[in-house]
């Protein structure tokens, strides 16, 4: 009797309990689909250093139709707190802006498809830790904004760390040669090595054909090699660029540098394609760029460039009225 | 999937340090703040005109701890900043020039409007102006007629105030010190939708530093003449004021309006209108401006047109005590000082006493209206040229009341009361008590890119003045990139400066008559500069400049003792400029000037008194980690020449004293920014050193004997929050 009484009860309880699981099932379901937000998580700087992460961060809200969110770290926040931070407003991807704040995301184990980085310079190396945009400019549209000014060139030398930035040359003589440039690499061992093959380089260019271009993987060159460097393309009136946009002021005809809003935008539509698992795994230059030019270098060069030409550079400089 | 944390008991503790690697990383891409700050729109870069021109922002400002215009610009080569021994007003002189009355052959400008008035050809009276709404003010050593037109003589000082794109947030800010000095001043920048919109308020208040003590003024030499004892001397210099600076700029990308109000309020006279301490009268003046800009460059194709209208209203209303109460002085019968007597005086003269002291109160108003049309060209190969037209209507209105002059009193009253009576259109200061003056230009230039490294500015401007006639300013530069790091700069222009008012219709002051007849002043200037870069952390400017000023105009005084506006020979000068700036590492800087100019007055052939023909300057800004930074300035001014004597000029007298003393000063700024990420704190001390500055008193005229005081040693605290 009590066996029965005690399987009836039993019988009942589950179906109870299925009853009531059938129930709460849909809010379940729904709590479990709900959709992740996303947040860009950058360092808290002064002004105007915050303005690139802010303008990023409203690119990857435009970008987005779900929900953004911001967070600024603090020189005090712990891990701790960003993590509760994260659970807290339902975050299901990352943009993690500059190196400190990627390895600060890095101390919560966060999946790989749900983080990209941005506002740093990437490597092969950088990149298997999160995908991400390299503030570094794309080469390709270096080289589409040397043609635009100077049609004739044909070839391009770069002088480059081997050990450093062998990735980057292989990847830009595919692209310059869709462009008809022929890329010449010069690769040196060390830092020492890199200023003699600079000036050996910059004796054997033809000025009417040939360009320079600087790469930049985060480190400007050494200040008195630009000097010289720049000195002896006065001289030669050789053409050379940069991917390092401060390097303009210096006296480089042209560089480039990231649209911050579009890089936001960028980033997002990364993310989703890290999310989904269809993103190789390389490092992706920055699209969205801005241009700048020297207008006293390239004055020098020979190149007249009318006011309609001057409008697809953001920063001239000098200054024009 | 939701993100997990695995193992945060471990490091819940760690934390997150990651602001200066940040920071830095964008330092590397981007080279330095102000290349941040162009890139993300938050400044706009500076064109940098053909000219000998100097740029400060209000970082600067920020990092020397200047709180007033006039000592930010004792940074600038060749420009010293004294005092006018009228109303102790400041004086900026450059190159030679500048230490007359009004100061009126340098250009100042507010937002590229000037802010002279056509009664004086100076500033408002007592002007002084706070720094905190304040952009950057860009400096041009020499002429600038051929843009600017009048009265770009000596220089032309442009304040550009501040507006959304270079100002955001909200600051709040307070500062306290020396001499009762407090400031209060509220900022906000911000956007709606396609506008910019900034609003900025600055109150600046002080008393000045009492212990300047003047030991015997121009009563005093009257009370040993005439055995009273009316003289407030040893006394205090009058240096208080009270200054109201309000900005509001609102823009969106072709319009931009600007409303500006600055008003001085119960400002000291230093040693007093007359060289006579005055420690009641005060003054009051305000310059209230509108300016609204249009520009277009997508209307046709290759051109960029311009439009700027503004109007802007200046009052004077000063109230000045002459003479101290008790003053007893020799009334001639036009009721002014030492003129001659009435026919009922004895053969002495007629003595009058002024039991409430000896009042004038002439109050002045001015309207001006501009507008300017601009069209830049740049559909012709190898030129880019600029056309402008445009004109102004001007027009001044005064009244003046007093207890003296012409209709008032005629010497034979013996005691004169301070009853003020208004002295009516024919009494006053100024010809009718109104005046007006229309002015029409027209001005062209061309920027004509020679071949790859030389370029050729050539511009003209014609003004044509309804009061005194038409003048022609040309102006060439040649501009040759000589090297990767070298530029050199071959100027020469022409330059004038109207006659003001004052000197065409002035009246009733015996000290100022006014002369129809007098021709602008014309000033040719001849420049060569080298700008040389060393390293990429280095710049060397040099350059030097020679001048030749005609028909320089000044109170000439006469046999019957009056002085009456006369164009004089004027004067000739030349001198070098040199400046060195230098990045020693990346958190310590070095910038230092030295100016030399040997200026000749073309009357006596002898140097032109009071201006200094030598100036050091030299400020090390050193960053103490992210937050801190310290800044030294010395300041040296020196050489400055007496008046010496003229054979030829029997109104020219030699001044006899003992040579001015040169001055240096030694101020120290400590700042900390981003304190509990909100608050930026300031430590001032001006004059470390306390040393005795002084600036010349007036010759030949030395009714005060000894030069004048400046400030001692004095420390401000300033604490700013931004949200």
């Amino acid at each position: 009797m009590n066996k029965i009484r005690r399987d009836k009860l039993l019988r009942l309880t589950c179906k109870y309990a299925l009853v009531l699981c059938l129930f709460f099932a849909p809010i379940f379901t729904a709590a479990q689909n709900e959709p992740k937000h996303t947040a860009v998580i950058y360092p808290k700087v002064r002004a105007p250093y915050n303005k690139i992460y802010l303008s990023i961060y409203q690119g990857v809200k435009q970008a987005n139709s779900g929900r953004s969110f911001q967070y600024e770290i603090d020189k005090k926040d712990s891990v701790d707190r960003l993590d509760r931070w994260i659970n807290r407003n339902n975050i299901g991807n990352v943009v993690a802006l500059g190196g400190s704040v990627v390895k600060a995301v890095s101390q919560i184990e966060v999946p790989r498809n749900s983080v990209v980085s941005g506002a740093m310079f990437h490597t092969p190396e950088t990149i298997k830790q999160y995908q991400g945009v390299s503030m570094a400019p794309n080469p390709g549209l270096l080289f589409d904004r040397l043609l635009s000014v100077s049609p004739n060139i044909k070839q391009v030398y770069v002088v480059y760390e081997q050990s450093k930035d062998a990735w980057l040359i292989e990847r830009a003589e595919v692209i310059a040669k869709d462009k008809n440039i022929e890329l010449i690499g010069v690769g040196a061992k060390n830092i020492k090595e890199l200023a003699t093959l600079y000036r050996k380089t910059i004796h054997r260019i033809d000025n009417k054909k040939q360009a320079i271009w600087i790469p930049n993987s985060g480190k400007g060159l050494e200040k008195a090699l630009m000097f010289k460097l720049l000195e002896d393309a006065w001289k030669r009136k050789i053409i050379i660029f940069s991917s390092n946009f401060s390097d303009v002021k210096k006296g480089v005809l042209f560089s480039l540098f990231p649209d911050n809003e579009a890089m936001g935008a960028q980033l997002f539509r990364l993310l989703e394609k890290v999310s989904s698992n269809t993103q190789e795994d390389e490092v992706n230059f920055s699209n969205a760029l801005h241009g700048a030019i020297n207008i006293r270098t390239a004055e020098h060069l020979g190149f007249k460039l009318t006011g309609e030409q001057l409008k697809a550079y953001k920063f001239i400089y000098p200054t024009p009225k | 999937m939701n993100l997990r944390v695995l193992g945060v008991s471990v490091i819940s503790f760690t934390l997150l340090s990651p602001c200066a690697f940040s920071q830095d990383e964008l330092v590397e891409l981007y080279g330095d703040e102000e290349m941040i700050a162009i890139s993300t729109g938050t400044q706009k870069p500076i064109y940098q005109a053909p000219s000998v021109a100097n740029v400060i922002t209000s970082e600067d400002i920020k990092r020397i701890g200047s709180t007033t215009l006039e000592e930010i610009l004792e940074s600038v080569p060749g420009l010293h900043v004294s005092y006018s021994s009228v109303r102790g007003e400041p004086l900026f002189e450059i190159r030679g020039f500048g230490n007359t009355s009004f100061n009126s052959v340098i250009l100042t400008l507010i937002n590229g409007i000037p802010v002279d008035t056509a009664l004086d050809g100076g500033r408002p009276n007592a002007f002084r102006m706070p720094v905190e709404n304040i952009d950057r003010i860009e400096i041009i050593r020499g002429p600038g007629s051929a843009v600017y037109g009048a009265d770009a003589f000596a220089g032309v000082i442009n304040i550009i105030t501040k507006n959304a794109s270079n100002s955001s947030g909200t600051n709040l800010g307070v500062r306290a010190g020396s001499f009762g000095t407090q400031e209060v001043w509220l900022n906000n920048g911000s956007s709606f939708g396609s506008w910019d919109f900034y609003f900025g308020i600055n109150h600046q208040r002080t008393d000045g530093d009492d212990d300047r003590i003047i030991e015997s003024d121009l009563q005093s030499t009257f009370d040993s003449l005439f055995g009273t004892s009316a003289s407030l001397a040893p006394g205090p210099l009058q240096n208080q004021y009270e200054v109201t600076d309000l900005r509001l700029d609102l823009q969106n990308s072709n319009l931009n309006l600007q409303l500006g109000h600055l008003v001085i309020s119960d400002a000291g006279q230093g040693t007093g209108v007359a060289q006579a301490l005055d420690n009641v009268g005060v003054i009051n003046s305000s310059i209230s401006t509108a300016n609204i800009i249009y520009q277009n460059d997508d209307l046709v194709e290759n051109w960029e047109f311009k439009v700027v209208g503004s109007y802007s209203e200046i009052e004077g209303e000063p109230e000045y005590q002459i003479l101290p109460p008790g003053a007893t002085v020799l009334i001639g019968a036009d009721g002014n000082l030492f003129t001659p007597s009435h026919s009922s005086c004895p053969e002495t003269g007629c003595f009058v006493t002024f039991s409430e002291g000896m009042w004038g109160k002439p109050y002045m108003n001015e309207e001006h209206l501009r507008a300017e049309f601009v069209g830049i060209y740049s559909g012709l190969d190898n030129h880019l040229i600029r056309v402008s037209v445009g004109g102004e209507e001007a027009d001044m209105t005064g009244t003046e009341t007093k207890n003296f002059g012409p209709g008032i009193i005629n010497g034979t009253e013996g005691i004169v009361d301070g009853n003020l009576i208004d002295a009516g259109t024919s009494n006053i200061y100024l010809r009718n008590g109104a005046q007006s003056r229309s002015l029409r230009f027209i001005s062209i230039q061309d920027e004509w890119s020679l071949s790859n490294d030389w370029d050729l500015t050539t511009g003209i401007r014609y003004d044509d003045f309804s009061d005194f006639g038409d003048t022609i300013n040309p102006r060439l530069a040649l501009v040759w990139q000589t090297r990767y790091n070298l530029t050199s700069k071959l100027l020469y222009a022409r330059a004038f400066r109207a006659p003001s008012f004052l000197e065409q219709f002035g009246q009733n002051n015996p000290v100022t008559l006014g002369n129809e007849d007098v021709e602008p002043e014309t000033i040719d200037t001849f420049e060569l500069a080298f700008d040389f870069r060393p390293s990429l952390d280095s710049q060397l400017i040099f350059n030097t400049f020679i001048y030749d000023a005609d028909d320089i105009i000044q109170f000439v005084r006469q046999e019957n003792g009056s002085a009456v506006a006369t164009n004089t020979l004027g004067q000739k000068g030349r001198g070098i400029e040199i400046e060195l700036n230098v990045d020693v590492t990346s958190d310590f800087n070095i910038y230092a000037n030295y100016s030399m100019v040997d200026a000749i007055s073309k009357i006596t052939d002898e140097p032109v008194p009071d201006v200094p023909t030598r100036q050091v300057y030299i400020s090390a800004s050193y960053n103490i980690g992210q937050d801190m930074s310290l800044n030294t300035q010395i300041n040296w001014v020196g050489n400055r020449n007496r008046l010496r004597s003229d054979p030829n000029d029997i109104s020219v007298l030699a001044d006899g004293r003992s040579t001015i003393s040169n001055n240096t000063s030694v101020d120290f700024n400590f700042r900390y920014v981003d304190l509990f990420d909100h608050f930026d704190i300031g430590i001032l001390v001006k004059n470390v050193f306390d040393h005795q500055l002084f600036e010349p008193s007036p010759a030949p005229n030395v009714a005060i004997p000894g030069d004048f005081p400046m400030a001692g040693r004095s420390a401000f605290f300033e604490i700013v929050t931004h949200f």
